[in-house]
């Protein structure tokens, strides 16, 4: 964790694959992700896994700016976290928010996984 | 909402009622639900379009750039652009902040068009992905 302690309307505060901060609000991940996939209510300490220690990390396929974290659920299904970038206006430093989390049962073909790489 | 990696079925005469839901436009994802909200499995495909799945049927979906890019969307604007006038037209609201309808297919005929030909074509073009898919994923840099 980046920082465990949450501040305001902060749900989590975690340091992706490369080290880049990753915030998920509390507005975010009750009102638009748990209310629109019921099927995530309750797992957000997986999604910050997710994100923190990911088996798999993709590019999205349409917004170079964004990232799909990924990993196992208990019940043997992914975790989907898409995370969006930007750099930040005054620091110039580049930070993630959480766009949305979902389950999925198959990883589509196709895709350029950021993580692992090729060569680790 | 658990089955199995069978392809979902989808039956057009099931949708009574749509939840709409737009999650504002910096986010710009349209969450359309079948009759309620239901948990479900997301199929992902082209056009930033996620089948929601349980239980073996189709139950809605999710629309990735929905008021950017879907519109202007060759293979589906002819069904978007209706349903995306009637949608603002039964709330009364632009696709720009957060907002929901929840109202009968009846109230939403091109929506409910929209959403079945959708549903249909995302179906398909699944299918067919599926066969031709054998392994996986491709790993950066390991086919170039």
């Amino acid at each position: 964790m980046a920082d465990d302690r949450p501040r305001g309307d902060q749900l989590f505060l975690v340091l992706d694959y490369e080290g880049v901060a990753v915030l998920c609000s509390r507005e975010r991940w009750e009102s638009k992700i748990e209310r629109d996939h019921p099927e995530v209510v309750g797992r957000e300490r997986e999604a910050a896994a997710a994100i923190e220690h990911p088996v798999m990390v993709l590019q999205d396929r349409d917004h170079a700016r964004r990232k799909h974290h990924m990993t196992h659920t208990t019940t043997g299904h992914w975790l989907k976290v898409v995370v969006d970038y930007e750099s930040d206006s005054m620091t110039g430093a580049e930070r993630g928010s959480v766009l949305t989390a979902f389950l999925h049962r198959r990883v589509r073909a196709g895709d350029t996984v950021l993580y692992p790489r090729s060569e680790d | 909402m658990e089955t199995g990696l069978i392809s979902p079925t989808f039956d057009a005469q099931s949708v009574r009622e749509i939840v709409f839901s737009y999650w504002g436009k910096h986010d710009d994802i349209a969450s359309i639900h079948i009759n309620e909200r239901r948990a479900a499995f997301m199929i992902e495909g082209d056009h930033g379009i996620h089948l929601r799945e349980a239980d073996g049927e189709i139950v809605g979906m999710d629309v990735h750039d929905f008021g950017r890019a879907y519109p202007r969307c060759a293979a589906l604007s002819r069904v978007a652009i209706p349903a995306i006038a009637e949608i603002e037209a039964f709330a009364g609201r632009e696709l720009d902040e957060r907002f929901e309808v929840r109202a009968t297919a009846e109230q939403l005929p091109r929506t409910t068009q929209m959403l079945i030909f959708v549903i249909g074509y995302a179906l398909a073009t699944q299918e067919a992905e599926l066969r031709i898919e054998v392994v996986g994923t491709t790993p950066s840099g390991r086919d170039r």
